[in-house]
C-alpha cells in the first residue's frame, strides 16, 4: 500500500513507460510460501521482499481480495494467474519489474509494439476462477462515503454452482469502537430480504446474484449502504458509524425487522439506552426494573427482583449473563438487580416461543449481553449516586483485535444507617460486582470471549447475625466459523452462588451456616444456514452440579454446637436439540425444534425411602438406600418440543402461534413470597420430581406508520406439574428429608397481554395492560395436607390485572424527560378469619390460603437526564440524571399482616418506599 | 435462623413505613375451641384455660364455662379438674407415675368431648440464671439453664415481673373535705407502688443443634429505657421454665411464627396451627392447643435502679409540677374539692399556712398509673 497511486495517475505514468514484460522466468524473481488470508498489501509485501517485483494498485479498487495459496518456486504471473483467476482483478508487469493490479480493465504495459503471438494471452487474460477467500474488511480510515459508493465484488463469477442466489456474511461492527452492532437491519429493497445481526454482530443473507444496494440500519447509528456485485458466497464486514448528534429525527425505514416479521413470538428486547432511561429508585439504572415493565413480568413487590413471568415463580426464570447462569440477581435485599449497567448491551426476554438451544427452566429465558470493549480507544465512565458508585475501563488490548471492559460497582449505604435509631446503630450493610470480559479475534474465522463475573453481598441488621451471599461466574466462549452458511459458538464455563450466615455472639451458639451451588458447563451450538428459506440451529449442552444444601459448624473453642452437614447433591443435565426454521412461502414461515432433555441424579448420596401410596412424612420412611461416588440414583427426562408459526397478511399484519414443553430440575425452596437471600436450591431426586411445563401461545401483530408504532396481543394457556409448594411449619434449611416439607402441585396459568410500542422518534416508549391468572392445586391426599381443601387458589404473585406505560420525550439533544407509570392488582394474601387468646396474647387464627389480596399498587416515577455539551472531541463527557421515584409518594403497600403486639393484634400495611424517593446521580466519560 | 428481624430495619432504611390497617375482611366468628396449659407433672397444680377464638372485629375473650375437664393417664386413671370460672380449670398435685403417659379430656356444655393425644411426661431441670445486659437503649434479659442427662433440649418460659416506682412527690397531708387538712396516715400513703405485668410472647429454646444440652443466655425480654417506667427503680422477674417434646416445640413455634414474627419482606406464609387435641367424633374440627406434660422450675432475680448504667429512665411524671393552692377556701374549693389537685405540704409563713404545695392527682397518687401500694412478699 506504500506504493499505491490512484488509477488515473497510474494510467498517465503507464503511457510513458510502457515496455513488454519479460523478467518473469528470472530464477532471482520466484516466490515460495504458503499465504494465508493476505490482504492485497500484505501480499505485495511478501512478493517484494522475496523478489524484485514492485507492485501498484488502487487500494480502495483491491480491499476486497484476500489472497490464500501455496507457491513453491513459482512465477508471479503463474501465482497471480492463479489468484486471480476467475474474478474481474487484472494484473499487467512492465519491463520494470513493476506490477499493476487493476480491477475490470486490463492495463497495456506494452503500448506501440506488437505483442507475440500468445504473449497477450499469457499477460493480458481477464483472469478468471480461483479459491480465493473474498474478505473485504473496511479501513477505518477510509471515508465513510467512499465506502457506500464502492462497489463490492463478493464471490467469484466463475465457480459457477448454476445457484441463483448467493450467501453472504460477515460481522457489522461499530466504526469507533470496534464493538459488534446486534440487531442490525441487513436488506435489500427489491425484492424485499432481510435479516438481522446475532448478538455478536454476525449476519447472513442469502440474495439473488447481480448487482445490489445492501442497506445496513441499526437504532441509534447511521444509515448506510453497501454496492455489492454478487457473484458468489463471499464475506463482507460493515462498520456503522455512531449517530453522535441527532439533526433531524431518523425516518424509521418499513424495513426495520419488525415485531411483525420476526419469527419469535413472546420476545422482548431492550438495549441499554433503553434501560438507563427508565427511572427507577435511587437512580441506579436497572435492568431488572425495566424488564418488570414488560407485559406478562411481575413481581411480589417493591423489594423483589424475582421475575414472575407468565404465572412462572422467579426460580423458573433462567437467567443467563454472556451464557453464565445467575442464581442471584440482586443486591441488597432485592433493592436493586446485580448487573452493572455500564458493562451491559442489551437483555432478551423469552417468555413463550424459548428457542430449544436454552432448556431447565419453565417461564422465561432472560439473556443479558454485555458489551464488548473498545476494540481502538481506551475509553471509562464513571457514575456516582446516592448509594453506590461505580468505575468502568475499556480498551483494546491489542488493537482491532483484542479488547477488555472492565467494570465495578460498590454502595456506601452504611451513612444511610447511621442516620437511623440508635438501635440499627450497629447494622452494616455493603455490596459490590465485578465484571470483566475480554473478546479477542484469532482471525475471520474464530473469536473468543471470555466473561468473569463476581457479587458479593454481607450485611448484618443490628442483630448477632451476619448474612452474605455472593455470585461467582466464568464463561469462556469461542465462535468458529467453519464456511459461509456454517458456524458454532462452544462455550464452558463455571457458575457458583453461594450464602453465609454466622453469628458469634453468644460464645455457646456460635455457628456458621454456609450454602452454595456449583455448575460446570459445555455447550456447543451450531446454525446452520442451508438456504435464504431454511436454516438449522442444533447442538447439546451439559451441566454439571454440586450443591452442598447446607452446613452449620460450630465458630469459636466455646461454641457446643454440632456440626451439621446436609450431604452434598450431584447431578448431570444434558440437552440435545434441532431446530429448524422454514420460510415457505416469503409470508410463511414455521420452524419446529426438539430438545431430548436428560437429567442424572448422581451419587455419593443416601436416599430415604418412603411407603408408597402414603404422605411422605417422617413417620413412612421405610428405609435407605445408600449409593457410590457416580452412581445413576434416578433418571429423568424426555422429549420437549418447541414449534411456532409465522403468516404475514401484509407487510404490518402478521399472527405467529406458538407451542412449547419444559422441563426443570433444580428448583428453589422457599416459603416466604419474596426471594429471600437465604433461600435454597433443590435438585430434584427420587423424592421430588422435576417440574413439567407446557405453554400454548396466539399472538397478533400489527404495525402503523411505516413500523414506527408497533401494537401486539398475545395470549397464552400454560400448565405446570410438580409445583412445589410448603406444608405448615416447613424447615427448609438443614433438613436432611426435605421432601417430607414440601408438597406437589398442579398449576395452570393463562393470559392475555397488550402492547402498544413506539420504539424511536423524540416521543417514544410502550404502554402495555395484562389479564392474566395463576392458580395452584393440590389435591391428593396422599402427598399430605390438602391445601385450602384440595381447592384451586391463586399463587402469591397471582395479580390479574396490571398496566404500565413508559414515555420517554426528548425536549432537545441535551436533555429529556421520562415517565414510568406502573399499576397493578394487589397480591393474594392470607389473611386471618379470626382471634384466640394464648400465652397471654390475642393471636391471629388463619384459614384459607391466599383467600384475600393487599391494596392494589400504583406508581409514577419521573426523570430528567440532561447532557453535558455533545462536542465529540472533548476529554471528558458528562451527564446528570435527576428525577423522583414514587411521585405521588403513595404508600404503596408490600404486605399487609396482623402481628401480637404486647397482648394486642395490630394489622398493619406495610410499604417499602413510603414517600417520594428523590435522586441525583452525575456519570462522566471518559 | 433466628427470626429475620433485619428486615424491619430495612424497611426503615429505604423511607418505608408501616400503616395501621384493617382489612375489609368479614369473617363469621369461628368459635373453636382453645385450650391452653399443660399437665404439670412436677408436684405443683396443674391449670387449664378454656376459650373460643372469635372474628377478627371482636377482641374478647369468650371463655368456656362450665366443661368437665380432667387429666386421664394411660393406664385409666382419671383426676377431675376444678372450675374455678372465667374458663380457668385447676387440678392440686396428684400422684404421678412419670413412667406414665398423661392427657385431657374435655367435655364441653354442648356435649362435644376432645382429647389430647398422650404426651410423656417431662422433668424440667433447674433454672441455672438470669441474667442482664445494657442493649441498645434498653437491657436484655438472659436466661440460662443446663441438662447434664441431656434429654431436655427443647425448652419454654414464661416470666411475670414486678417492679417498684414512686411518684415524684411525697404527700404528707390529706384532705378531708370541708377545708380541713391532717398529716396523711402511712397507711394511706401512696407515694410507691408495684406493678406487675406477664411475658405476653411464646418464649422457647432449642440445644438440638448443640452437642450439650445448655442454653447459654437465651435472650428472653427486651426491657427499654424510655416508654415504660420499669426500670425506675426496682425490678424484679420471676422466670418459670418447663421442658417441652420435639411435637410441642415445632407447635409452639410455629404459632409464634404466625403470630408474632411478621412484618417483614421475607415473611414466612402463615401455617396450620391444630395441634393435639381433637374432637373425639370428629377429627377434622379444629381446636386450638397443645397439651404436654411436664414439671416446673422457676427463679426470681432483681435489678436495682443503681445497678443500671447512668441513663434516663422514663417515668412516666416528667410533665409533672408543683402548684401551690392558697390557704384560703375560695382557692381550696377549687382545687381540692373537686379534685383537681392534691395537695403535697402545707407551706408556713410565721408559723401559719399560708398555702399548700401539690400537684395533679396523677403525679402524687401511684396507683393511677395502674400499680398497687401493696408491697408483694418476696419483695
Amino acid at each position: 500500500m506504500r506504493y499505491a497511486v490512484s488509477l488515473l495517475m497510474l494510467m498517465f505514468f503507464l503511457a510513458w513507460f510502457c515496455t513488454p514484460v519479460s523478467a518473469q522466468k528470472d530464477p532471482q524473481n520466484l516466490i515460495s510460501g504458503n499465504f494465508q488470508n493476505l490482504t492485497i498489501a500484505q501480499f505485495a509485501d511478501e512478493v517484494e521482499s522475496q523478489t524484485n517485483y514492485y507492485f501498484y494498485y488502487d487500494s480502495a479498487a483491491l480491499d476486497s481480495v484476500s489472497i490464500t495459496i501455496t507457491a513453491d518456486r513459482q512465477s508471479l504471473p503463474a501465482l497471480l494467474d492463479r489468484i486471480f483467476a476467475g474474478t474481474t482483478y487484472n494484473y499487467a508487469i512492465d519491463r520494470h519489474l513493476r506490477v499493476f493490479l487493476t480491477r475490470g480493465v486490463a492495463i497495456q504495459t506494452n503500448f506501440g509494439i506488437t505483442p507475440a503471438p500468445g504473449t497477450l494471452q499469457a499477460e493480458q487474460r481477464s483472469l478468471n476462477a480461483t479459491e480465493v477467500d473474498k474478505t473485504s474488511d473496511e479501513p477505518s480510515h477510509l471515508k465513510y462515503a467512499l465506502l457506500e459508493n464502492k462497489l463490492y465484488q463478493i464471490g467469484q463469477n466463475t465457480a459457477n454452482n448454476g445457484l441463483p442466489t448467493a450467501i453472504i456474511n460477515g460481522y457489522v461492527r461499530d466504526i469507533k469502537t470496534g464493538e459488534p452492532v446486534i440487531g442490525a437491519s441487513i436488506y435489500i429493497d427489491k425484492p424485499h430480504i432481510g435479516v438481522a445481526s446475532d448478538q455478536y454482530g454476525y449476519y447472513t443473507i442469502s440474495l439473488p446474484k447481480g448487482r445490489h444496494v445492501l442497506n445496513i440500519q441499526s437504532i441509534g447509528m447511521k444509515d448506510t449502504r453497501r454496492q455489492i456485485q454478487l457473484e458468489g458466497d463471499g464475506k463482507l464486514n460493515i462498520d456503522l458509524q455512531n449517530q453522535v448528534m441527532m439533526l433531524k429525527n431518523v425516518i424509521v425505514s418499513a424495513q426495520k425487522l419488525s415485531n411483525v416479521k420476526g419469527m419469535e413470538m413472546g420476545v422482548q428486547k431492550l438495549d441499554i439506552k433503553t434501560i438507563k432511561q427508565v427511572p427507577v429508585a435511587f437512580g441506579e439504572a436497572d435492568l431488572l426494573r425495566v424488564v418488570l415493565t414488560l407485559p406478562g413480568v411481575k413481581s411480589v413487590g417493591e423489594a423483589s427482583t424475582g421475575l414472575n413471568v407468565r404465572g412462572g415463580s422467579a426460580d423458573q426464570n433462567l437467567i443467563l449473563f454472556n451464557e453464565a447462569t445467575i442464581f442471584n440477581p440482586s443486591h441488597f435485599f432485592g433493592l436493586f438487580s446485580a448487573f452493572n449497567p455500564e458493562v451491559v448491551k442489551d437483555v432478551e426476554l423469552y417468555k413463550s416461543s424459548i428457542p430449544a438451544r436454552y432448556g431447565g427452566r419453565l417461564s422465561s429465558v432472560l439473556d443479558i449481553n454485555s458489551r464488548e470493549g473498545n476494540k481502538r480507544n481506551i475509553t471509562g465512565s464513571a457514575g456516582i449516586g446516592l448509594l453506590t458508585t461505580r468505575l468502568d475501563i475499556e480498551g483494546p488490548i491489542v488493537k482491532d483485535k483484542t479488547s477488555f471492559i472492565l467494570g465495578g460497582r460498590t454502595t456506601y449505604a452504611n451513612w444511610l444507617l447511621n442516620l437511623l435509631p440508635e438501635q440499627y446503630k450497629n447494622s452494616r450493610a455493603s455490596f459490590y460486582d465485578l465484571n470483566l470480559n475480554i473478546a479477542h479475534e484469532i482471525n475471520k474465522k474464530n473469536n473468543l470471549y471470555l466473561t468473569a463475573y463476581t457479587s458479593h453481598d454481607k450485611f448484618n441488621l443490628n442483630s448477632d447475625t451476619t448474612y452474605g451471599y455472593g455470585n461467582l461466574n466464568f464463561s469462556l466462549r469461542w465462535k468458529h466459523v467453519f464456511n459461509d452458511k456454517f458456524y458454532g459458538v462452544f462455550t464452558t464455563g463455571y457458575d457458583r452462588y453461594q450464602y453465609e450466615i454466622s453469628s458469634d455472639q453468644n460464645p455457646v451458639n456460635a455457628y456458621k451456616l454456609n450454602f452454595d451451588i456449583n455448575q460446570l458447563y459445555l455447550k456447543a451450538n451450531f446454525s446452520y444456514y442451508v438456504s435464504a428459506s431454511h436454516s438449522l440451529e442444533f447442538g447439546f449442552n451439559t451441566i454439571n452440579y454440586k450443591l452442598d444444601p447446607g452446613s452449620y459448624q460450630p465458630v469459636g473453642k466455646s461454641s457446643l454446637v454440632v456440626p451439621d452437614v446436609v450431604e452434598a447433591e450431584h447431578a448431570q443435565e444434558s440437552g440435545l436439540y434441532l431446530s429448524d426454521k422454514y420460510t415457505i412461502t416469503p409470508g410463511f414461515s414455521i420452524e419446529g425444534g426438539i430438545r431430548y432433555s436428560l437429567f442424572n441424579y448422581l451419587g455419593p448420596q443416601t436416599v430415604n425411602e418412603y411407603a408408597p401410596g402414603l404422605p411422605k412424612t417422617e413417620d413412612n420412611i421405610i428405609g435407605t438406600q445408600t449409593y457410590g461416588k457416580n452412581a445413576f440414583i434416578k433418571n429423568y427426562g424426555g422429549l420437549e418440543y418447541r414449534a411456532s408459526a409465522k403468516y404475514e397478511f401484509s407487510d404490518n399484519f402478521s399472527v405467529k402461534a406458538g407451542f412449547n414443553t419444559q422441563r426443570q430440575y433444580i428448583n428453589v425452596l422457599s416459603n416466604t413470597t419474596a426471594i429471600a437471600p437465604t433461600d435454597i436450591w433443590k435438585l430434584s431426586d427420587p423424592n421430588i420430581k422435576p417440574q413439567e411445563g407446557q405453554q400454548l401461545s396466539l399472538g397478533l401483530y400489527h404495525n402503523f406508520k411505516n413500523n414506527t408504532i408497533e401494537t401486539s396481543v398475545e395470549v397464552y394457556y400454560k400448565k405446570i406439574e410438580n409445583y412445589l409448594d410448603y406444608k405448615s411449619g416447613a424447615q427448609l434449611v438443614l433438613n436432611h428429608h426435605i421432601e417430607t416439607d414440601v408438597v406437589e402441585t398442579k398449576g395452570r396459568a393463562y393470559g392475555i397481554e397488550f402492547l402498544i410500542k413506539k420504539p424511536t422518534g423524540k416521543l417514544n416508549g410502550w404502554i402495555s395492560y395484562t389479564y392474566s391468572r395463576i392458580l395452584l392445586k393440590q389435591d391428593d391426599p396422599n402427598a399430605g395436607e390438602l391445601i385450602n381443601g384440595g381447592k384451586e387458589y391463586p399463587a402469591n404473585y397471582d395479580e390479574p390485572n396490571s398496566a404500565t406505560a413508559v414515555v420517554n420525550y426528548r425536549v432537545n439533544h441535551r436533555f429529556s424527560l421520562s415517565v414510568n407509570a406502573t399499576y397493578s392488582t394487589g397480591r393474594p394474601i392470607t389473611l386471618p378469619v379470626g382471634l384466640f387468646y394464648y400465652d397471654n396474647s390475642y393471636r391471629t387464627l388463619y384459614a384459607g390460603r391466599n383467600a384475600y389480596r393487599i391494596p392494589d399498587y400504583f406508581r409514577t416515577d419521573f426523570a430528567m437526564n440532561i447532557d453535558g455539551n455533545h462536542r465529540v472531541h472533548q476529554k471528558t463527557h458528562n451527564s446528570w440524571t435527576i428525577g423522583v421515584y414514587n411521585v405521588t409518594g403513595r404508600h404503596n403497600p408490600y404486605s399487609v399482616y396482623y402481628v401480637s403486639e404486647n397482648g394486642a393484634v395490630n394489622g398493619y400495611k406495610l410499604s417499602i418506599f413510603g414517600s417520594a424517593i428523590p435522586y441525583i446521580n452525575y456519570n462522566i466519560r471518559f | 435462623m433466628k427470626g429475620i428481624h433485619w428486615i424491619i430495619l430495612t424497611m426503615t432504611l429505604t423511607a418505608s413505613c408501616k400503616d395501621l390497617y384493617r382489612a375489609p375482611v368479614q369473617n363469621p366468628p369461628t368459635g373453636y375451641l382453645v385450650v391452653e396449659g399443660f399437665i404439670n407433672v412436677g408436684g405443683d397444680s396443674t391449670k387449664f384455660t378454656l376459650s373460643r377464638t372469635t372474628g377478627l372485629d371482636s377482641p374478647y375473650i369468650i371463655p368456656e364455662n362450665g366443661a368437665i375437664v380432667s387429666v386421664q393417664s394411660a393406664n385409666g386413671s382419671e383426676y377431675p379438674m376444678t372450675e374455678i370460672g372465667g374458663g380457668h380449670y385447676v387440678l392440686g398435685s396428684f400422684p404421678v407415675d412419670l413412667n406414665q403417659r398423661y392427657r385431657i379430656y374435655i367435655k364441653t356444655l354442648d356435649g362435644k368431648q376432645y382429647q389430647s393425644d398422650l404426651a410423656d411426661a417431662k422433668i424440667t431441670p433447674p433454672i441455672d440464671s438470669i441474667s442482664w445486659a445494657p442493649a441498645g437503649g434498653g437491657i436484655n434479659l438472659y436466661v440460662s439453664t443446663h441438662d447434664a442427662s441431656n434429654k431436655s433440649i427443647y425448652y419454654q418460659w414464661d416470666y411475670v415481673e414486678t417492679w417498684e416506682y414512686a411518684t415524684p412527690y411525697i404527700s404528707v397531708v390529706i384532705y378531708l373535705g370541708n377545708y380541713q387538712f391532717d398529716r396523711r396516715p402511712d397507711s394511706l400513703q401512696f407515694h410507691v407502688c408495684y406493678m406487675t405485668d406477664l411475658s405476653a410472647n411464646i418464649l422457647i429454646g432449642s440445644t438440638a443443634k448443640l452437642s450439650q444440652d445448655i442454653l447459654y443466655e437465651t435472650p428472653i425480654a427486651f426491657i427499654p429505657y424510655q416508654g415504660v417506667n420499669k426500670l425506675t427503680r426496682r425490678y424484679s422477674v420471676l422466670v418459670k421454665q418447663h421442658v417441652l417434646t420435639k411435637d410441642w416445640y415445632e407447635w409452639e413455634q410455629r404459632v409464634k411464627k404466625n403470630t408474632e414474627q411478621l412484618g417483614s419482606i421475607f415473611d414466612a406464609q402463615p401455617s396450620d396451627i391444630s395441634g393435639n387435641i381433637h374432637n373425639t367424633a370428629d377429627a377434622k374440627e379444629t381446636v386450638i392447643g397443645y397439651v404436654g406434660c411436664s414439671s416446673e422450675t422457676q427463679q426470681r432475680r432483681f435489678i436495682a435502679r443503681s445497678e443500671l448504667p447512668p441513663v434516663s429512665v422514663t417515668t412516666g411524671y416528667e410533665d409533672c409540677m408543683i402548684d401551690t393552692v392558697k390557704n384560703n377556701h375560695d382557692a381550696i374549693a377549687e382545687h381540692f374539692d373537686r379534685g383537681m389537685l392534691t395537695p403535697i405540704s402545707p407551706v408556713y409563713n410565721m408559723n401559719a399556712i399560708v398555702a399548700y404545695t401539690a400537684s395533679g392527682p396523677y403525679c402524687v397518687d401511684c396507683r393511677l398509673y395502674g400499680g398497687t401500694t401493696t408491697k408483694p412478699d418476696f419483695w
